[in-house]
């Protein structure tokens, strides 16, 4: 994966529907800069993963530098491109509510990569951990492990 | 020795939430069935003057955890010639607050009606809804609310950014990611009116001022009458989350009852066999440590905000109320809170960027026993050098006052870690609470 300078070549192949999905984004703003934002959540909900040779699409819709778009990018929180990832709430509320215990389950499962994440909004139902961007909380024991056998 | 102090009945009042229980509500047929509707519509038969009017002599203030008076913004704000944006910061970065996110998810319309009569108000013919990326629920909740209710008169718009944000960063973070900048606070010019954005001008709230517009219209301001204190009349929705029995979002009225009734009354109050040990009183970036002689307080952020109120001044935050036990210990406490500020902070200041980041991997030593003997006097140096002089938002400067003042509640705590460590046994299994209120 290219997580280094945008290659100025490399343009990533943008299906259709996408770019008209892009386009729409861009005329609801009275400047197409403000849309850079949701372009950049756009291209990481449907790619899965920043690939820098996506700055150059989104820097030519919003009228951006590359290495701005690029810049902004890379301060962002980013999934890795490969493997299931999920998030656990390791917050205060969640700490205290066992988010320790949730990354031990976890960890022993293959394939699942664990991240400790700082607070997703669900604290007075901690723990909390997020799997493909889907919010599971009041995580118990058991139910964690309904989840971590349920589709696998 | 735990003092037995008599907790007062405190019962719940819902104005924000009104109708949140009802199925469905989530949807315009049943939400206008429910009344829904009604405060823009009077709203709209109104001038907009007339409906600033109504808001000041209502004295609603921001939500946020500001507290400022709405309506006195609003005059502001069409004394400079109207805003032609109102921003909706549904960001909610503080730890242990989830309550505009709540209202975004079960109660969209109450939100959509909230910011389209603020749009009045103030001339505005756009909304931009500014939500963290990865509200997926919200998210979808609001888009569906704004594809019900599409109309000619105000566009809304939705805008997902990616986080992390700097917490207690104001409204110029959301300008700033509406405009299309990194997610940097911008100086506070010290208006409270209006940002610029785009060619125009934008007026930011606080997703929670904004719900409470329906009722009050609708009722010409009547709800707020008889609710609340008289500096901040109406109610607050309070994110009880932590060591409690009931954990929860409670939406209680303001100036009535106290701390104490909210967290040992309607929350539940300590699990068996455990004590409250301390509370953050969090929200808007800030978290005063209250220990259990503080707990006495009441609900009402006007006398919070009053100059002479002592440590806790000014503080009363946006109603993120965190509760630990005495399985908890202050020190990992300030070390969590401290590397939540240091992977949130932007970056621009130096002393936050430089000094986040160290105060945590201080008080990780300090946590892990492996501390030098000056390391605390450090901490509290650090802690007392991140002042608003020299950071250019709320977050470096609310990251110190929280790891100071958990110091302060707690010096031996603190002490002890630089001679071998905790003495706290920590618990860190995995608890189920009683129930849970407001869940969803
Ligand atoms: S205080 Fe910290 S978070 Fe705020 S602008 Fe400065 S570096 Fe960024
Ligand atoms: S602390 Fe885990 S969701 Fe907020």
């Amino acid at each position: 994966m290219n997580q280094g300078r945008p290659e100025a070549a490399a343009r990533p192949v943008v299906p259709e529907e996408l770019a008209d999905r892009a386009h729409a984004i861009v005329a609801a703003y009275p400047e197409p800069k403000g849309a850079l934002h949701p372009l950049l959540d756009l291209v990481l909900s449907e790619t899965g993963s920043w690939d820098g040779t996506w700055a150059g699409w989104v820097a030519q819709l919003t009228g951006t530098p590359v290495v701005t778009v690029h810049g902004i990018a890379r301060s962002r929180r980013l999934p890795e491109a490969d493997g299931e990832e999920i998030a656990v709430c390791t917050g205060l509320s969640c700490r205290w509510m066992g988010a320790e215990a949730v990354c031990q389950r976890l960890q022993e499962v293959p394939n699942i990569r664990v991240v400790a994440v700082n607070c997703l909004g669900a604290c007075s139902a901690a723990p909390a951990m997020a799997r493909n961007g889907r919010l599971h909380d009041g995580l118990t024991p058991e139910r964690l492990d309904a989840l971590v056998a349920g589709d696998r | 020795m735990r003092l037995l102090r008599e907790i007062a009945e405190m019962e719940e009042r819902r104005i924000l939430f009104e109708g949140i229980d009802t199925p469905d509500i989530d949807r315009w047929p049943v939400y206008c069935k429910h009344g829904g509707g009604q405060g823009l519509l009077r709203a709209r038969s109104l001038s907009p003057e007339n409906v600033i009017k109504e808001i000041q002599s209502a004295r609603l203030r921001g939500r946020g955890g500001a507290w400022r008076l709405v309506g006195d913004r609003w005059q502001q704000a069409q004394a400079e010639g109207g805003a032609d944006y109102v921003v909706v910061d549904l960001l909610e970065p503080d730890p242990g607050r989830f309550r505009d996110r709540k209202l975004a998810e079960r109660h969209p319309h109450r939100l959509l009606e909230g910011a389209r009569i603020a749009a009045h108000a103030v001339g505005a013919t756009s909304i931009f809804l500014c939500i963290d990326a990865e509200s997926l629920r919200a998210r979808q909740a609001l888009q569906q609310a704004i594809v019900a209710t599409q109309e000619q008169a105000t566009t809304i718009q939705l805008h997902p950014a990616r986080g992390p944000f700097p917490l207690a960063a104001g409204s110029s973070l959301a300008v700033e990611l509406l405009r299309g900048g990194r997610a940097e606070p911008q100086a506070d010019d010290g208006v409270a009116g209006l940002d610029r954005l785009f060619a125009g001008s934008a007026i930011v709230h606080s997703a929670s001022t904004l719900g409470y517009l329906p009722a009050l219209l609708a009722t010409a301001g009547d709800v707020f009458q008889t609710v609340g204190s008289e500096w901040a009349p109406g109610t607050q929705a309070f994110c009880v989350s932590g060591l409690v029995r009931r954990p929860g979002l409670y939406e209680v009225e303001l100036g009535r009852g106290t701390v104490r009734d909210l967290i040992e009354g309607i929350a539940g109050g300590a699990r068996p066999e455990r004590a409250i040990k301390f509370v953050l009183h969090a929200g808007y970036g800030s978290s005063p440590v209250l220990t259990a002689g503080d707990l006495d307080r009441p609900l009402d952020p006007g006398l919070w905000a009053d100059p002479a109120g002592g440590p806790l001044s000014g503080v009363f935050g946006g109603g993120a109320v965190i509760v630990a036990d005495d399985s908890v210990c202050p020190v990992d406490t300030a070390r969590r809170l401290a590397q939540a500020y240091a992977g949130a902070a932007c970056g621009k200041c130096l002393p936050c960027r430089e000094g986040t980041a160290w105060l945590a991997a201080a008080l990780s030593r300090l946590e892990a026993g492996t501390a030098q003997a000056n390391d605390l006097a450090w901490i509290i140096q650090r802690c007392n050098h991140l002042t608003p002089a020299v950071a250019l938002c709320g977050h470096a400067p609310s990251a110190a006052r929280s790891i100071r003042a958990l110091h302060d509640a707690f010096p031996e705590e603190f002490a002890a870690h630089l001679d071998g460590g905790c003495a706290v046994a920590k618990d860190l299994s995995m608890k189920v609470p009683d129930s849970i209120h407001m869940r969803y």
